[in-house]
């Protein structure tokens, strides 16, 4: 059931309710949200449902067991066994055909005549989020950092929690396991916060994605027809989109959860306003950064060790992140590239600089400081080619010719999306000082309530306005 | 809380009302779709020839000019989806039906479902109007007013018809749609499609492949299958990719070697001259009328 469902706008409600009115003690709820979570997730595929309960258990009994045991050698086992599990699952529906064909492409290249089956398997969706989601917990008991949970319904409803179940935020057990096992109470102000922030990223998703994703779509199934300019823009929608898309989601989800008296962590700052792209990736799918620092990059030495170590941790880090999110070489690249550019900023000193908002206290932003954000953007967009494409070849052809046809600049597709994109930039460079763009300051017009909600309807009949009947689904949901 | 539910539901419950009387009021304005649908329901037990197909069938087969008890059930942007869909939704109720002519161009084979076009709203139609059930009830598009763009156009046209006069259906009592006389500027169709660039063999797969079931159902029932191809003006061939052409043509001749089943390439040997278009493939109500004459007299003859 995807956010932007009628089934969703009926769910939400019964849930809530029976939530609050209903399963009021602790351990009900939690059975609660369980079941609801995952009813949620068994509307793409029943049959999924059993994996997701299946990945849960063995995390739950992993951490029992883990708990239990004293030996430091046999800690590791179960721990490694538990992930290994895990990984296991995720490798099987993510990776088996794409290992399966590299590897055959390359026997080939050896000369052999390999013949390797591949499988039709149907990726079940958010398998990355919550196996990774499942690991955090077992890896922290393991490192004794949070204690084993014995109850079964706090565990269900942490892992399964239908918000972020299916592209996140990935939270980790220590942020999110304690709010399961404590008695919630109702918050008006954090409820009211939170349909704000889920109107915000409807918004988001249904004005801006949604259309970037037609001119998008159009774009890149004819870019040998289109001018250098075009394919230009069609990158720049790309861009907007997946950040319109995956932050609409998680806008919609951490609001989501605080109508059930929950806090997600943030997963995006205004990442395009970033003067480098060390200041990106703190600001871009935060959670999935924090998660590869805390699980493999410390792991691996951090930056504690060697410099030429610390650029393997990022390069380790970075490439195993592209691969995360699909089992394509374009994805790869995107990964490896991204790499690269940390690897560049780290060798400059330039990573750790920009650690605050840009022009925190300023309306204009210095021109340095804009020629940075511009760099950064171009940088991005560059990588988002790769990203976007379904193969290399792909992704080496919309290049060669944008570069080779950028003397052409007729456009003839995407000018809605482009006034969508640049209004939606506009209001979050305005707002970039706030969690999300509708936490008003209640000052001006805003004050008064009918002024807030003259903007509250009027952001729900351009959604209304801008629906389409074939709804695109959430980027994200395919990794 | 009951603060909280309050003020959800003060905020809410306009917008669930504006949208409820939305709803009803635009499925109060009459429409072709729920016109052929009524039509079909009270005669589809006397019918003998339908006739089905895209825009080109809809503006160019005037089943007025035609012998027997003929119906145009043929709509804009109609698929072969849909061709097969209304064929077979009425099937239980055909005592007379002899013959079925279908319409097949590079719109119907090449072009894609209509919901990745952007055309949702005839979806819609076909959901609402005529049980076309492809779509969950839990889809949009069991709701007109989840496209507000054409609602707009939908109302305005309404009211320029109440204002001043005319045929808001936009079709005959017999399902065709005369465009009367007055040619349309433009190309009246993407160029970059004409030119085969949209060409997928998946998309003309699914697309045969509701051919391939319209052939069964026909012999299955003991009704003879025309599959016809309407006439265009000389412009539009020469923006139409000759491959593309060439391609309905061999779908056509592939089709006609099947029992009961006949092709008729009307691009070869049409009377039609390059006045008698609205555009580059739509017939004048006069042509299409002349049309008519000429498929009837065909069809009797062979």
């Amino acid at each position: 059931m995807a956010f932007n469902s009628l089934q969703f706008i009926l769910f939400l409600p019964v849930v809530f309710a029976l939530y609050w009115y209903v399963f009021k003690k602790l351990p009900v709820q939690n059975w609660f949200l369980a079941v609801a979570s995952v009813l949620f997730y068994a509307c793409w595929d029943w049959r999924f449902a059993f994996l997701l309960v299946l990945t849960t258990l063995s995390s739950y009994a992993a951490g029992l067991a883990l708990e239990r045991v004293e030996k430091r050698k046999l800690r590791a086992w179960i721990s490694a066994a538990n992930i290994v599990a895990n990984l296991l699952i995720l490798g099987f529906f993510k990776y088996y055909n794409f290992f399966a064909e590299s590897f055959a492409d390359l026997l080939r290249l050896m000369g052999f005549l390999p013949d390797f089956a591949t499988l039709n398997i149907v990726l079940p969706v958010g398998i990355s989020f919550y196996t990774f989601q499942a690991l955090s917990y077992s890896i922290d008991v393991y490192r004794r950092k949070l204690p084993a949970t014995h109850r079964l319904d706090a565990f269900m409803a942490y892992v399964t929690f239908f918000p972020q179940l299916v592209a996140g935020p990935i939270e980790r057990a220590s942020n999110l396991l304690p709010q399961m096992l404590r008695q919630r109470s109702f918050d008006f102000e954090r409820a009211a916060d939170g349909c704000r922030q889920m109107l915000w990223g409807f918004v988001k998703k249904i004005v801006v994605a949604d259309n970037c994703a037609v001119a998008v779509d159009m774009i890149w199934g004819n870019y040998t027809t289109m001018s250098g300019l075009q394919l230009l823009i069609g990158a720049v929608l790309f861009a907007i989109q997946i950040y319109a898309d995956f932050s609409a989601y998680s806008d919609i989800a951490i609001g989501c959860a605080r109508l059930f008296g929950i806090e997600l962590q943030l997963n995006f700052k205004y990442p395009y306003f970033s003067r480098n792209v060390g200041e990106f990736w703190r600001r871009w799918h935060m959670s999935l950064m924090r998660w590869f620092k805390q699980y493999v990059y410390i792991p691996l030495g951090g930056n504690r060790r060697s410099l030429n170590r610390t650029l393997f941790n990022i390069m380790i880090v970075f490439l195993l992140s592209g691969l995360w999110h699909g089992a394509n070489w374009t994805y790869v690249v995107w990964g490896a590239y991204h790499g690269l550019l940390m690897c560049i900023a780290l060798l400059m000193g330039w990573n750790r600089h920009y650690t605050s908002v840009v022009a925190a206290q300023e309306w204009v932003v210095k021109p340095r400081e804009l020629c940075n954000m511009a760099l950064t953007f171009a940088l991005v967009v560059l990588g988002w080619i790769f990203f976007r494409s379904n193969s290399m070849a792909e992704a080496e052809g919309y290049l060669s010719h944008m570069i080779s046809h950028i003397g052409e600049t007729t456009v003839t597709v995407g000018y809605r999306a482009m006034f969508y994109s640049a209004l939606l930039l506009l209001v979050d460079w305005v707002c970039r000082r706030r969690e999300h763009v509708l936490r008003l300051n209640f000052g001006g017009l805003f004050q008064y309530r009918w002024g807030r909600w003259v903007l509250y309807y009027g952001l729900v009949f351009l959604i209304i306005y801008e629906l389409h009947q074939s709804q695109q689904s959430f980027i994200y949901f395919q990794f | 809380m009951k603060k909280f539910v309050k003020h959800i539901a003060w905020f809410v419950l306009p917008v669930v009302f504006l949208l409820l009387a939305g709803e009803l009021y635009m499925r109060s304005i009459p429409n072709i779709y729920r016109y052929k649908e009524e039509w079909m329901q009270a005669h589809a037990g006397e019918v003998e020839t339908l006739v089905f197909g895209n825009s080109h069938a809809f503006d160019g087969i005037s089943p007025s000019q035609m012998t027997g008890h003929v119906f145009n059930l043929a709509m804009p942007n109609q698929m072969l989806e849909h061709d097969y869909f209304l064929l077979s939704r009425y099937a239980d109720s055909y005592k007379r039906l002899k013959r079925v002519i279908v319409v097949i161009d590079e719109c119907n084979l090449l072009l894609p479902e209509l919901e990745s076009m952007g055309f949702g709203d005839r979806s819609t139609y076909y959901r609402i109007y005529m049980g076309h059930d492809k779509h969950s009830i839990w889809s949009l598009y069991n709701f007109e007013i989840s496209n507000l763009k054409t609602c707009y156009h939908k109302v305005k046209r309404w009211w320029q018809t109440k204002r001043e006069g005319g045929n808001l259906l936009g079709c005959d009592s017999l399902g065709f749609s005369p465009q009367g006389e007055v040619r349309r500027a433009g190309e009246g169709v993407d160029v970059a499609f004409l030119k085969g660039r949209w060409r997928k063999a998946t998309v003309v797969n699914r697309n045969v492949s509701y051919l391939d079931k319209i052939v069964k159902f026909c012999q299955d029932h003991g009704v003879e299958l025309v599959l016809i191809t309407m006439p265009y003006r000389e412009k539009y061939y020469d923006l139409l990719d000759r491959n593309t052409r060439l391609m309905v043509r061999r779908i056509g001749v592939r089709f006609a070697t099947r029992p009961g089943v006949r092709y008729i390439d009307f691009q070869e040997g049409s009377r039609m001259t390059d006045d008698d278009y609205i555009d580059n493939s739509h017939l004048k109500t006069s042509a299409a009328t002349r049309f008519s004459h000429q498929l009837d007299s065909v069809l009797q003859v062979q």
